[in-house]
């Protein structure tokens, strides 16, 4: 049974049409690495994944449920409880230390502010961050604050994670560690989704999938 | 709600100094409006009251006729207008409203001239009963000596107002000055008290003295042209007037009538102190609105993150809204601090104020309800001020933002 599933995907965005009828399966436990050239349509493919953009057409299935997404307040829980995103700028607020922005998504699921610290300490100290939980954006380098996003699309032990381009701003010491971290992830039977143009990334991945011109043209496994 | 407030919270926090000009914006206007209504309302209750206090709440007096144009040869012989000047009846009149109201007093009043010494003043003079007097008007509350009685006792005394005595130079009871009557009479007449209102007008025009040495004097025996009447609900004034007036066939005039033209300037007073109040707030809720749109134009893409992460558009909404009432309950709370200091301070003050009242410092109407009309005027103003650039934030596209970085 597929973790998630696009069917027949079509995106277009004024007179351009991004994404020209995509079928996609994850699996539970699947690590997907979809490649392809810049303008390839893979970015907007991800948001309609994760639930943050509508399709013009097609269907998109959740754990086996067909998402209406007219229901806002529905795919704001999925997104919040099921799923993780990591994107290739960190997004952290700067207004807030390492830990407050890794529990924001676990106060959003309604988890008590103690709980949720407890739990962004473990995932802090897992992923190197310990003894930095109290510092600023400013007072830590661009690979441990992408790391902290990952503690925070972690926080709320999701089914899936979804990254886009997420090394794309790292140098090799750093995407190498954050691409063992998002192998451990997957270890534990979480799937991921992962758009990269970095070809080298995808052999962490179970299977690759390349686009092009919108339409998926190649799929091997890896 | 925890997840927005920490959100808003912190967000407020790292802007401490915007924030604190923000809040600093309302308090100034939130004091604003505690200090001038409380002086205002308390300037104009104070003068109302006075009025209410001192002068009848109802007066019948002689209709005002269109008395017709002497000729000049008439007026060169010395002729004067035909009297239209009193009420008839006024003792059955008297007797019959006596029932329903407070009470009822007779008056004459006319114009005439006091001389002390080389001075002369003009002024109102009131022949009043001593005995009805009170019961129609607290006269006696504003007299120095509380004196009232003495004009029954001593028909040429008089009660002078302490602005007219001022002007004629008369600091002690006892003096002695002379009053000339329209028609040329005179009296010696004995300072017997002074009254003193706190309304200039008031004080500073009138003169009290008995009804039958002032009917004597104008040779008018037994004629009144004026019954004052002290009612229950001053509120009531108005229709009782128009009631009796149609009983009476007389003009009845309510207080608010006869002091319309106060009353009038009391409301543009008010519109216009209003007026500055609410620009205070606009010009404060535009630091509102500022802030909170620069937030959310500076913010977009954490908005973009929030909601990939799972936070709904009303979240975003009120992370927005709950900043600007922050701001508004803040600056509501300061200005409620500042007002009360400044009324504090206000009433403190000991100085001479002259003019349409005299008092010996600022009168203040200290009521709570401006500082809770305070805090809802400013926490409305915030919430319509951060109403729009929150609602702009909650309907940002998350992937729209995504795709622009």
């Amino acid at each position: 049974m597929s973790l998630l599933e696009l069917r027949r995907i079509r995106k277009v965005i004024g007179q351009e049409e991004i994404l020209k009828g995509i079928d996609l399966k994850v699996e539970r436990g699947e690590f997907i690495a979809i490649v392809g050239v810049s303008g390839s349509g893979k970015s907007s493919l991800l948001y309609i994944a994760g639930l943050l953009d509508r399709p013009t057409e097609g269907e998109v299935f959740f754990e086996e449920r067909a998402i209406d997404f007219k229901q806002e307040r529905l795919l704001s829980e999925i997104r919040n409880r099921k799923m993780g995103f990591v994107f290739q700028f960190h997004y952290l607020l700067p207004e807030f230390t390492l830990l407050e922005n890794v529990i924001l998504p676990a106060i959003k699921a309604g988890m008590k502010k103690r709980d949720a610290e407890e739990r962004a300490y473990e995932l802090l100290r897992r992923l190197g961050l310990s003894g930095k939980e109290r510092r600023r954006l400013y007072q830590v380098s661009g690979g441990e604050m992408q790391r902290t996003a990952i503690a925070r699309a972690l926080i709320n032990n999701p089914t899936l994670l979804l990254a886009d381009e997420p090394t794309g701003n790292l140098d090799s010491k750093n995407t190498e560690r954050v691409m063992e971290i998002f192998s451990e992830i997957n270890s534990e039977g979480r799937s991921i989704l992962m758009v990269t143009h970095e070809l080298e990334l995808t052999k962490y991945a179970h299977r690759v999938v390349e686009m092009r011109d919108g339409l998926i043209v190649g799929e091997r496994r890896a | 709600m925890t997840h927005v407030l920490f959100v808003a919270v912190k967000l407020l926090l790292e802007r401490k100094r915007q924030t604190l000009v923000s809040v600093l914006g309302v308090s100034i206007g939130v004091s604003a409006f505690i200090v001038m209504s409380s002086l205002m309302v308390g300037f104009q209750s104070y003068f109302i009251q006075q009025v209410i206090d001192l002068e009848p709440h109802v007066r019948i007096k002689p209709r005002e006729e269109q008395v017709k144009p002497l000729e000049e040869k008439a007026l060169l012989m010395g002729e004067k207008p035909k009297e239209k000047d009193r009420i008839l009846g006024w003792q059955e009149m008297m007797a019959k409203l006596e029932g329903e109201v407070l009470g009822i007093a007779p008056r004459l009043v006319s114009r005439g001239i006091l001389k002390y010494g080389v001075k002369e003043k003009p002024a109102t003079l009131l022949g009043i009963d001593p005995q009805r007097e009170p019961k129609a008007s607290v006269v006696e509350k504003f007299l120095r000596y509380k004196n009232l009685h003495k004009l029954e006792s001593n028909r040429t005394g008089i009660i002078l107002g302490i602005l007219v005595a001022r002007s004629l130079g008369i600091r002690e009871r006892g003096q002695k000055l002379l009053l000339v009557a329209p028609n040329g009479k005179s009296l010696m007449v004995v300072v017997e008290d002074f009254f003193e209102s706190g309304i200039t007008n008031i004080d500073d025009t009138r003169a009290y003295i008995h009804i039958k040495t002032l009917q004597a004097l104008l040779d008018r025996q037994g004629e009144v042209n004026e019954i004052v009447i002290r009612i229950k609900d001053v509120n009531q004034a108005e229709r009782l007037a128009k009631k009796w007036q149609g009983e009476t066939g007389y003009e009845v005039e309510s207080w608010q009538k006869a002091y319309r033209n106060f009353l009038s300037i009391f409301k543009i007073q008010n519109i216009i102190t209003y007026m500055i109040v609410f620009s205070i707030l606009t010009v404060s809720a535009f630091g509102i609105f500022n802030i909170i749109m620069f937030t959310v134009l500076e913010k977009k893409k954490d908005i973009a993150i929030l909601m990939a992460m799972g936070f709904e558009r009303r979240d975003i909404l009120y992370i927005f809204l709950i900043q600007g009432l922050t701001v508004g309950l803040l600056g509501a709370v300061l200005g409620s601090l500042i007002g009360f200091g400044l009324q504090e301070y206000l009433v403190s003050v000991r100085l001479d104020v002259e003019g349409l009242i005299r008092t010996r410092g600022f009168v203040l109407d200290r009521s709570p309800l401006y500082y809770l009309y305070a805090f809802l005027f400013s926490l409305f103003f915030s919430l319509l001020a951060s109403l729009y650039p929150a609602h702009r934030a909650s309907r940002l596209n998350p992937v729209d933002i995504f795709r622009s970085q």
